[in-house]
């Protein structure tokens, strides 16, 4: 069985006496990676919550033209997610492929700020931003997977989903914050995410290293090709669990903004939905990875996902409108923080160290696809017969998938 | 590691010096005096000077000490600017009445209107569920109607919609969404769930006009408030203004320029149904536009200086074909002329 070598020079850091016990069951490069990513985030979502609505209006895209260049985006996102990570698995510089993918987010940013009021030039750099978005991740999770001992991939992983959506949730507010104090200050705002993501790639460059997978005899990089990593049993199962868990997801925009019409809330409040959400998923995330390492990742994966059964009911909760609100958003972000980190280490574990990239690539790939497939499903199928019956039939669905996931992952000995 | 943790802070303490420098920068209030020469000029006796003569009411986004807010100039002397303490993001105002739609920007950032009287002392708040977008008053300013942006009228997330609402401006109650309204075309009423209304500019206390947009075409409409009705009149004319004689409407024309939507400014004869471009303005002009006597109209354009302050500026021209654009007032926008003839 693999495990990994703990890259050198961990312990001259001083850390308070709490934190040693993470720090050392997951490893600096991990927090040095879970750094990288609050301050990418940061960033990028300090300018994507404001930028604001009459932009999108008067970018003059008909819903339809939205709709597909959103489409065309997500489908360039997944094929560079699958280059970057046969890349990085080929030339194990999975630090540097990731870095490149963070740079390109940076320099998007830059590029907004020189748009000014070109409105070609900003969908430019928002699609700029995404790309490098879709560039880093499979690298990135690859190399937190390889710093990680085989025993505490879910602890990783939960540490450094929890630093990432610290930083989704601090960018909108402090965005908001700082137009309170300066009004119409989008240049400085952008001026200042540029900063924030130089430090993100400073903090990628400077303190993360990579780690050598050592090379298995027999691996000549011919055997793990993509057609390869599908005829495994086991990870052609968790693909299947991951595509059908995300095709009976209702997107968490949806819910909020059933939660909205009900409570009455103007357009302007929602970004907040997302922080609510972000704020739990920061809290739960990294003991829910420590969790899922000792009781079994899938357990977790499985209960992680029945959650979202509670979350979709919340719309239907008698009481003040602020209660369904605040368990939708904790309910969604417990969700979160039991699933996502969780799965991709379900994978790593199942990966050949030299496959990571590519592995993590596919199965983010193939949810991804089947959420946006589930997203214009459940928009079509509300517009049909009302957002209750959809809840009702993804639901059902959703139990479905649970079942059909049990069973996929049942004959799977303990990981740990 | 330790050496890499050292870089790594050194860099941060300096990405954190050219952050606090920025914001320094662009604090309002931190900016040198403006090279536009305008004098902001405080006090009654100011106000009375500007309001003796023929003079604008406009959003001033000076960057110093009543940015953002309600602002008054004389046409014959504009470099002299009276800041009335009123923020608002849109503004109009018609024989002693104004409106003003704004933002009270929080983690939350909720918009307001607010009608608002000749001593700039603002009415009860109406709450906005979008961000504000156009707003008009009717000459007699015993009406208002104001556009937001809102989303959630459509099922899905990427879809925005317009809401048009019409406002007793005496008594600060909203009166009707233009949604409510009948519409026919050839007296035959029609509707579409996506009818989406905008723009409105009022002809006299009961009739307006307003842009319906629907299937992705633009039309022309004739209202009355009292009848609730509107009539198609024809396609192509988005944002409206009457002009102050009734006799024509300027308008934004939108067409594709390189797969980007741009808007050409023309004016409609309405009695012959003539159409003339007002090409002389080759920039891309996103405004309804004002009319500032019976033949100029001027409307407001993002800026162009280096480097931008996020401001805007106030254009004039003549509604001529050809007619040359001439810049009336620097850092401004949302321009209203008050008519002479008050109602009341």
């Amino acid at each position: 069985m693999y495990t990994s070598e703990r890259p050198p020079g961990v312990d001259v850091v001083p850390l308070p006496a709490g934190l040693r016990g993470a720090w050392r069951s997951v490893g600096p490069n991990v927090w040095f990676l879970g750094l990288t990513s609050l301050l990418t985030d940061v960033s990028s979502e300090m300018v994507t919550s404001v930028l604001p609505l009459y932009v999108v209006v008067h970018l003059g895209l008909s819903p339809l033209a939205f709709g597909l260049v959103d489409g065309l985006q997500h489908g360039l996102s997944a094929l560079l997610r699958m280059a970057s990570g046969t890349l990085a698995d080929r030339s194990r510089r999975h630090k540097e492929v990731a870095a490149a993918g963070y740079a390109v987010s940076a320099a998007s940013r830059l590029a907004l700020l020189f748009a000014g009021a070109s409105l070609p030039g900003l969908a430019a750099a928002v699609a700029a931003d995404r790309i490098g978005k879709g560039f880093r991740t499979a690298p990135r999770d690859a190399l937190i997977s390889l710093s990680a001992r085989r025993e505490s991939l879910g602890a990783a992983f939960g540490v450094h989903r929890s630093l990432d959506a610290a930083g989704a949730a601090l960018g909108p507010l402090l965005a908001f914050a700082l137009l309170a104090q300066i009004p119409n200050g989008f240049q400085t705002l952008f001026g200042l995410s540029f900063l924030v993501a130089l430090a993100g790639l400073g903090a990628i460059l400077l303190l993360v290293s990579n780690v050598e997978a050592p090379t298995p005899p027999a691996a000549a990089g011919a055997g793990h090709g993509f057609r390869a990593l599908v005829r495994e049993r086991r990870f052609r199962s968790l693909l299947w669990v991951a595509t059908a868990v995300s095709l009976a997801t209702v997107g968490d925009g949806f819910l909020y903004l059933a939660l909205q019409r009900r409570a009455s809330l103007g357009a302007s409040a929602f970004p907040l939905l997302f922080v609510g959400t972000s704020l739990a998923y920061f809290v739960l995330a990294a003991p829910a990875g420590r969790l899922a390492d000792r009781l079994g990742r899938d357990r977790t994966f499985l209960a992680g996902t029945l959650l979202l059964l509670p979350a979709y009911a919340t719309s239907f909760l008698p009481g003040p409108d602020w209660v369904p609100l605040l368990a939708c958003m904790g309910l969604l972000g417990a969700s979160y923080a039991a699933t996502d980190g969780v799965l991709a280490a379900m994978a790593a574990a199942l990966l050949p160290p030299e496959a990571r990239g590519r592995g993590l690539a596919l199965l983010a790939t193939a949810a991804g696809l089947a959420r946006l497939g589930a997203a214009l499903g459940f928009g079509a199928l509300w517009q049909a017969v009302g957002f209750g019956s959809a809840v009702l039939v993804f639901g059902a669905g959703l139990a479905a998938a649970l079942l059909a996931a049990r069973r996929l992952l049942a004959p799977a000995p303990a990981t740990s | 590691m330790i050496r890499r943790l050292a870089a790594f802070a050194t860099l941060c303490l300096l990405l954190a010096g050219i952050g606090a420098l920025l914001l320094q920068q662009s604090a309002p209030g931190g900016r040198p005096a403006d090279p536009e020469g305008i004098v902001p000029v405080t006090g009654a006796p100011a106000l009375a000077r500007i309001r003796s003569a023929p003079h604008l009411v406009f959003r001033s986004t000076l960057q110093r000490e009543g940015y953002g807010q309600v602002a008054l100039a004389r046409l014959d002397a504009p470099e002299e600017r009276f800041a009335t303490g009123l923020a608002c993001d849109r503004v109009d105002f018609a024989a002693g009445r104004g409106i003003c739609l704004g933002a009270d920007r929080g983690v939350i950032t909720t918009y307001t209107a607010r009608i608002f009287d000749a001593d700039f002392v603002p009415g009860p708040e109406i709450p906005l569920t979008g961000p504000p977008s156009r707003a008009r008053m009717s000459p007699d300013g015993r009406l208002a109607a104001f556009t937001v942006f809102e989303s959630g009228h459509a099922y899905d997330a990427p879809r925005f919609s317009t809401r048009t609402t019409l406002v007793d401006a005496e008594t600060s109650q909203p009166i009707a969404h233009l949604e409510e309204f009948e519409v026919t075309r050839d007296g035959a009423p029609v509707h579409a769930p996506d009818f989406n209304f905008w723009g409105v500019t009022f002809a006299d206390g009961d009739r307006f006009y307003a842009t319906l947009g629907t299937a992705d075409r633009i039309h022309l409409v004739e209202g009355s408030v009292r009848q609730r009705r509107m009539r198609i009149l024809r396609e192509g004319v988005e944002c409206p203004s009457l002009s102050p004689d009734g006799r024509r409407i300027a308008y934004k024309s939108r067409r594709l320029d390189g797969g980007r939507l741009v808007w050409g400014l023309r004016v409609l004869d309405l009695a012959s149904g003539a159409e003339t471009a007002l090409d002389g303005e080759t920039r891309s002009v996103d405004d309804q536009v004002a009319w500032l006597d019976a033949d100029h109209v001027m409307y407001g354009l993002p800026e162009d200086r280096v480097p931008a302050t996020g401001g805007s500026d106030v254009y004039v021209m003549e509604a001529q074909p050809g007619a040359p654009p001439r810049l009336l007032l620097a850092q401004a926008s949302s321009p209203a002329r008050p008519r002479a003839a008050a109602a009341r």
